[in-house]
């Protein structure tokens, strides 16, 4: 197993309920798992705690079989929904950054192995621009090279489909098969059923737990759970309307 | 960075050599100096700027200056030099209080500092008080009709303590000699009381103006020394000026020899014509001939270009400084010791909410009292640097707390330690966010400069005050001035924008993205 959650819990400082609790999961290599979920269901902070970035109150993260270390790149990138690219560096300067002041490799072996990960994604053209000049798909792709670069054993993807144009939804998906390919284990939160086509697995993030897991035709053709036959309406509707003319793309 | 540094250092060492390079009235580099105490904006015929050598100061006071030192070299058995301190009228005694003066001498009165329990040379002048009024006819004011009298004069002197006894409405004046009798003339005043030699050289020459024939009262000239033995030689040597006779020529040449004044020095039989106060006169009172603006800018060019120096090259050190020190109460005021925390908000408190003018003068004339006594030069960079620290600061602060959580969060997530964070990441994200206002505090910076003058130091706006006192030309200096301050910024204004955007473009879109 690449990435394995066991018993995963977290709770905001000061609130009365935990954000999620008993999440156990598991995901392959070259397996893609999505997690889907109504809004302020928690599939962010998931993601989060499973990074690294918010303290899980009860619970363990393995990637690998062994416990993962927050900040470990190598086991674990994580690209967020606002990508969060630095703008004062080129896109090749954001994927070289970690591998050049983070672990020490020259800058000519960066360069290669950052210029590799965007062509991976079909952006190396993009390589010297500044990350302000970028359409929203183009950011999206330079986010998830810079933490391929890094050459990740799992790699979790936060709404990576939100404002995206419907031609851009595509190249993400053929991006998606591409690393799958590669064997990254995927974890994917969103409600973008469009993305079902590439979803090994269907998670379902509800009432802060975890509703409802399994193989993504299983979970479709029979829901075993009341919410999560809601949270696949609500899913829906926002799916059709997101492929209506009139959406925001 | 470095290799710059070291170049730049040597430079600056040099640079300050140049501006700060005393002025000697006698170029001589073996003679022992007699550093003279001196407001040149105190304008004639006292000790001014040279209309036609600007860089150069003339007066009956420098005259008189200069044959003190004579006779000081002589009683010494070595050559005296007269080195030129500038500083402000109201703290000339000041100067030689903390060591920075051997001789104050400025038509400084003799009851003004006693009160300020200075120890002082035999007077060398009496002056007339004497009343300016207006040619129309006015009448002479008198203890009947001073109550409620608007009139103009010069601050903290005689006159002023007169005319407040007398009821009299004050209108005192601290910048040029000109604006009193400019009022006068105006009618936004009824008389000026002020000493003879100023109403002679700036009141008498106007058209419009006369002097009243009668003196309303004296007042007695002394210069002011410290109390040690070069001190007492000094005192000597005043009093020989006076007898040898040679004080009583120059007053005459300044047409200054008054009734009371011959009672204090030997008069010889033939004295020089008052040809100094001629020429004077003939310079103001015929237009005609007065010297074209080209003419005064290139005689003041040299006079402004070191005025210019200074003041950039102060401005540049104290922002450096204030950066330095404002970004480690920056440190402090994120830092998680509350301790720590109070003290950087404290200081930007206390030195935003208070003026500089105060802490300027502080830091030179009050901390001698506790021990410190700094050079005129840094005292200036230290009092701008500490107070343009806390703003510094300030905008150090939201730099940093201006950089999204969310890259700090990617970051961490991509593995980079919290130095390397804070080096590639927050460093430059937090520079690029300060360096704006910080533009913007170097331009006031560049003017709050101004106020170094306080502590001797010639730049711009004293070298403005000098110039315009010498040709009368408040307007045309004032204008040449105020361009030099706007052409002096634009450079730093370009700089910054440069650095800004190979820092990376605009910020905007950063917000867009989300």
């Amino acid at each position: 197993m690449s990435l394995e959650v066991q018993d995963l819990a977290h709770r905001h400082a000061g609130a009365a309920r935990a954000s999620f609790r008993d999440v156990t999961f598991a995901v392959r290599a070259g397996e893609l798992l999505l997690l889907a979920g109504l809004s302020g269901s928690g599939k962010s902070t998931l993601l989060r705690t499973i990074a690294g970035l918010e303290q899980a109150s009860s619970g363990t993260v393995r990637v690998r079989g062994e416990a993962f270390v927050p900040g470990d790149a190598h086991a674990l990138g994580l690209v967020f929904q606002t990508h969060e690219l630095f703008p004062h560096l080129s896109v090749l300067a954001n994927c070289t950054l970690a591998l050049t002041a983070g672990r020490n490799v020259s800058s000519t072996e960066a360069k290669n192995v950052a210029l590799a990960a965007l062509t991976e994604l079909g952006v190396e053209d993009l390589a010297e621009r500044s990350p302000d000049r970028l359409s929203h798909g183009q950011r999206q792709r330079v986010a998830i090279a810079r933490a391929l670069a890094l050459s990740p054993q799992v790699l979790l993807l936060d709404e990576p489909s939100a404002s995206l144009d419907p031609l851009a939804r595509q190249d993400l998906a053929h991006a998606i098969r591409r690393l799958k390919r590669r064997g990254i284990a995927m974890l994917l939160a969103s409600h973008d059923f469009a993305l079902l086509d590439v979803a090994d697995r269907l998670g379902i993030l509800a009432d802060g737990h975890l509703a409802e897991e399994g193989v993504t035709s299983e979970v479709l053709a029979a829901p075993k759970h009341a919410m999560t036959r809601s949270v696949l309406e609500a899913a829906r509707g926002s799916w059709s309307q997101s492929r209506t003319p009139s959406g925001n793309g | 960075m470095r290799p710059l540094m070291g170049r730049a250092f040597p430079v600056a060492i040099r640079v300050a050599a140049f501006l700060l390079a005393p002025a000697f009235l006698c170029a001589r580099a073996d003679a022992r100096p007699l550093r003279w105490a001196v407001d040149p904006t105190g304008g004639a015929p006292y000790a001014f700027a040279d209309p036609d050598h600007p860089e150069s100061i003339i007066g009956f006071e420098v005259e008189l200056v200069e044959r003190i030192a004579e006779h000081l070299g002589q009683r010494l058995h070595e050559p005296v030099g007269v080195e030129v301190v500038r500083g402000d009228y109201a703290r000339l005694a000041g100067l030689v209080d903390r060591g920075d003066a051997d001789l104050a001498l400025n038509g400084l009165e003799e009851k003004a500092m006693a009160r300020l329990g200075a120890r002082t040379t035999p007077p060398y002048y009496v002056a007339a008080e004497v009343w300016t009024l207006r040619a129309d006819g006015s009448p002479v004011p008198d203890a009947r009709t001073l109550p409620g009298l608007s009139v103009g004069t010069i601050p903290g002197t005689f006159a002023e303590s007169l005319l407040r006894e007398g009821g009299a409405e004050v209108k005192t004046y601290d910048g040029g000699q000109g604006e009193i009798f400019d009022d006068l003339l105006l009618g936004r005043s009824a008389a000026a009381l002020i000493d003879e030699p100023v109403a002679r050289y700036y009141g008498a020459v106007r058209q419009g103006l006369r002097l009243a024939p009668s003196t309303f009262a004296t007042t007695r000239y002394v210069g002011v020394v410290r109390g040690d033995a070069f001190a007492d030689a000094i005192s000597a040597s005043v009093s020989d000026v006076l007898v040898s006779g040679e004080a009583a020529s120059i007053f005459s040449r300044w047409g200054l020899l008054s009734k009371d004044t011959r009672a204090l020095c030997t008069v010889p039989v033939s004295l020089p014509e008052p040809s100094a106060l001629a020429r004077w006169d003939e310079a103001h009172r015929a237009p005609s001939t007065a010297i074209t603006l080209t003419t005064m800018l290139v005689r003041a060019a040299p006079t402004l270009a070191r005025a210019l120096g200074t003041t950039v090259f102060i401005s540049l050190m104290s922002m450096v400084g204030a950066v330095a020190l404002g970004s480690l109460l920056a440190v402090a005021s994120l830092a998680r010791s509350r301790v720590l925390r109070f003290a950087s908000r404290a200081y930007v408190e206390v030195f935003r909410g208070t003026p500089l003018f105060i802490q300027l003068t502080v830091i030179y004339f009050g901390l001698p009292q506790l021990g410190l006594t700094l050079a005129p030069f840094t005292a200036g960079v230290l009092g701008l640097s500490l107070n343009y620290a806390a703003s510094e600061s300030e905008n150090i602060r939201s730099g940093f707390l201006g950089v999204p959580a969310g890259l700090v969060e990617a970051a961490r997530v991509l593995g980079l330690s919290r130095r390397a964070t804070l080096r590639h990441l927050i460093a430059p994200l937090a520079l690029r966010g300060a360096l704006p206002p910080m533009t913007n505090d170097f331009l006031a910076l560049l003017k709050d400069s101004a106020l170094v003058s306080i502590v001797t130091v010639t730049e711009l706006t004293r070298a403005y005050m000098t110039l315009a006192t010498a040709t009368g030309a408040f307007l045309e200096m004032g204008i040449v001035i105020a361009a030099i301050y706007l052409l002096a910024g634009l450079p730093f204004v370009v700089l910054a924008r440069r650095l800004e955007s190979s820092l990376g473009k605009r910020m905007r879109t950063l917000g867009d993205s989300r």
